[in-house]
């Protein structure tokens, strides 16, 4: 996979993937009552449901954590 | 009186020289290998000659190489000289040129659609000296002898200019966007010196791949959310039943647990007993579209196959003309003798005499109407020879919808009882069919829900029990396959009901899509979004169905061919200027696509059984077959090969052969069924009966058979 640099902003396609994972993660969390964000990636590396793009996104946010915002 | 009638296909011009023939013996003609047949009738000799679908189309205006463009300058020309496949065409041209000579009338007995209308009307017009103007209309739904006699004498003289001119306006439409558009993307990959490959896009074909992209967009940034869903049963006269609760899904994994601990092992009361009658009107006659629908559900069958099958059904004069919009069935049809004719079949026989009981005839016609045809139907006459295959299944789909439609509206009792306990409800549903109705008709195309409930009553108890809460994700939506796509391209109302299922395979063809669930490749989700960068306009389907529309205005009278030509060449030119300014960008991004997928293509995931390097196909430069071979060929001098379908658009599944575990491929033909095999098993089975499948060593003796890796 080919790793982006943590600096630059998002293109369109993974900006979109970034705020369908920002925006589950606080359906996850209410669905838990509560879960770490590095949980919450983990979980969703591991499901099959996962698209492709969203699953680059966890695994890039997993790395890079400080890109939560 | 010498009269020329002009047929669409040579089995139509049999059917119909017989039929209009006073003997019903034609005497069958030949000229440079082209069938006519010569009829005689109490009004003079008939020739009646066929075309072979279209013998003229559109091309540019002059010379010009494969690689110039734009191109706004067109004309109609003999299809033997735009394609060089069609080569044979030009004997046809010929010999339907010499027979127009000294004829004193002319007869267009095309298919009687916008289709038909164009090829008669430019075979008339450019190959029998511009007797378009004159000759006469034939207009038929089904090919049986009665009506095909029925309109040979009531030969319609208007002229169907506006029809013609509305067909002509789409392939001219078609033509020009196509080979515009595609001409600028493969030059533009061309020139960065990366290998050739074909690209295309058009007005119907750019929407149509936009929402298989869209929705492999939507599936890839998918995120699945839990939910929960609380399971439990009853048993009861030591029956068990599995109860629903009151809500599909649980969000919170708290409340799901909470909904199981006070529930668990609980004396549930019943509370209610909920009933009702559900009253299943008949289905509608089919139209091509739910034609096509049933088809896939049933059988399995891509639209293109059902359209080619119908064809061959109507050709046959087994069905009625199958590319129509209407779901209705007019009077003048004769319910009474179509269905007298089916129940010669033994299979029907019971069922037709149970319909011909009731005395009241009436079909449940639809909603949707056309002009030119009635809805589709069995014409009642027995098959020349025995149905096989996919042909017998589709017709008795048919002939069993059109008996269903005539039949009553099926009841179903629909019964809920209501437990309770402590204000968390659960139910348990049933279904019993009270009267089968039109179900008795259609029945091995529909699924019997019945589901029987235990005898209990208000105030009775029973307990739950294996009270649990099951995790679950929410899924992302599903890819489109075939008849979905149709029914997407129907209701946005893009391409015509003889044009879609032909964009759908070539979406296939292209490289664009990939497996019966359609996955868009990486090449399609470039082409798409370079469009969408660039040219917005020509993946937005509401702007290919205003082009419909005007088309659709031309045909009503309230538009002309020249003011919608216009309109239509304005956007091309600035869509054109559009990708142009950008020629060089786009050409890079799409050639880096190509290439990546030239590669994936040929790869296969499943590695060399004999020495783990990857597997890829390969053609032999001297025979030209195609086979799977060893990349390791060069490095570790590994011979392993299998062999592959010589013919159709080859393609790498992604699922695995359930017996060998080795990877699945496709052949898909146009108009035929994809050919789906595992290349391994097949070399077991065509090597060596005797030994196991599950043989993955590289078979020496089929190795050495097959052609050298190149």
């Amino acid at each position: 996979m080919k790793i982006v640099d943590a600096t630059t902003s998002f293109c369109g396609n993974h900006s979109e993937a970034y705020r369908k994972v920002n925006d589950a993660y606080s359906l996850w969390y209410a669905a838990y009552g509560s879960l770490t964000t590095d949980a919450f990636l983990k979980r969703l590396l591991a499901l099959p449901e996962t698209g492709d793009r969203a699953r680059e996104m966890a695994q890039f946010l997993s790395r890079n954590p400080e890109r939560w915002k | 009186m010498r009269t020329l009638i002009v047929c669409e296909k040579p089995d139509a011009a049999l059917r119909v020289a017989r039929a209009l023939d006073d003997e019903n013996l034609p005497r069958k003609l030949e000229s440079q290998g082209v069938p006519y047949f010569e009829c005689h009738t109490k009004t003079g000799p008939l020739i009646v000659c066929s075309a072979l679908g279209h013998l003229y189309s559109v091309d540019s205006k002059g010379r010009s190489s494969r690689s110039s463009y734009p191109i706004w300058d067109y004309h109609w020309a003999p299809k033997y000289l735009v394609d060089k496949a069609s080569t044979r065409l030009a004997r046809w041209v010929r010999v339907i040129g010499s027979l127009a000579r000294n004829m004193d009338r002319y007869i267009n007995a095309c298919d009687y659609d916008i289709e038909g209308s164009v090829i008669g009307h430019t075979i008339l017009q450019y190959a029998c000296d511009g007797a378009a103007v004159k000759a006469l209309r034939m207009k038929f739904s089904t090919m049986t002898e009665r009506e095909l006699r029925f309109a040979f004498q009531k030969l319609d003289l208007k002229a169907e200019l506006p029809t013609v001119d509305a067909g002509k306006c789409r392939h001219e439409l078609d033509w020009l966007y196509g080979i515009n558009l595609s001409r600028l993307l493969t030059e533009s990959a061309l020139k960065q010196g990366r290998g050739y490959a074909t690209l295309s896009t058009g007005r119907v074909q750019g929407p149509t791949l936009g929402f298989v992209v869209a929705r492999e967009e939507e599936i890839s940034c998918f995120v699945p959310v839990p939910f929960w869903t609380i399971e439990a049963r009853i048993v009861h006269d030591g029956k068990t039943f599995a109860l629903e609760y009151e809500r599909d899904k649980v969000a919170s994994r708290s409340e799901a647990q909470m909904v199981c601990n006070e529930c668990r092992d609980v004396l549930l009361e019943v509370t209610g007993i909920e009933s009702r009658d559900i009253q299943q009107q008949a289905p509608y006659p089919f139209d091509l579209s739910t034609l096509q629908s049933a088809s896939y559900l049933q059988f399995g069958f891509s639209p293109a196959r059902t359209l080619a099958l119908a064809e061959r059904l109507y050709l046959d004069a087994l069905i009625s003309y199958p590319r129509t919009s209407s779901q209705k069935l007019p009077l003048d049809i004769g319910y009474a003798e179509i269905l007298r004719g089916i129940g010669s079949h033994p299979e029907y026989r019971s069922l037709v005499t149970k319909l011909m009981t009731r005395g009241d005839l009436r079909p449940n016609n639809g909603p949707k109407d056309d002009p030119a045809h009635p809805a589709i139907f069995p014409t009642g006459e027995s098959a020349k020879k025995p149905l096989f295959g996919g042909e017998a299944k589709l017709y008795d789909l048919i002939s069993r919808r059109f008996m269903a439609t005539f039949a009553d509206s099926s009841l179903k009792t629909s019964s809920r009882i209501i437990f309770n306990y402590n204000n968390y409800r659960f139910f348990l549903s049933g279904s019993r069919i009270v009267r089968l109705g039109w179900i008795e008709f259609y029945r091995p195309y529909m699924f019997d829900e019945s589901r029987s409930l235990p005898d209990l009553k208000i105030g009775d108890r029973a307990k739950a029990q294996d009270v649990k809460s099951v995790e679950k994700f929410t899924q992302p939506p599903h890819r489109y396959n075939p008849s979905s796509l149709l029914k997407k391209m129907e209701e946005t109302n893009i391409g015509t009901k003889a044009t879609r299922a032909g964009i759908i395979d070539l979406l296939y063809t292209r490289g664009y899509v990939r497996d019966e669930r359609m996955k868009a490749s990486e090449l399609a989700n470039k082409v798409t979004g370079v469009l969408s960068a660039y040219c917005p306009l020509i993946i937005d389907p509401s702007f290919t169905a205003n082009l419909e529309n005007l088309m659709q205005a031309i045909q009503n009278g309230t538009s002309s061919r020249r003011l919608v030509l216009v309109e239509a060449l304005e956007h091309l030119r600035s869509i054109m200027l559009s990708l142009a300014e950008n020629e060089e960008r786009i050409g890079s991004q799409l050639s880096e696509v190509i290439v990546a997928q030239r590669l994936a293509d040929v790869t296969l995931d499943t590695p060399c059984p004999k020495c783990g390097l990857k597997l890829a196909v390969v053609r032999n430069r001297g025979t030209g077959k195609r086979f799977i071979g060893c990349n390791g060929k060069w490095q570790t001098g590994c011979s392993f090969t299998l062999p592959l379908p010589q013919f159709g658009h080859l393609t790498l599944l992604s699922r695995q052969c359930n017996t060998c575990g080795f990877q699945m491929i496709q052949a898909r033909s146009k108009g035929r069924r994809p050919l789906v095999s595992c290349p391994s098993c097949y070399v077991a089975r065509a090597g060596d009966t005797r030994s196991s499948p599950k043989r993955m060593e590289a078979p020496s003796r089929i190795a050495s058979e097959a052609p050298p890796a190149t």
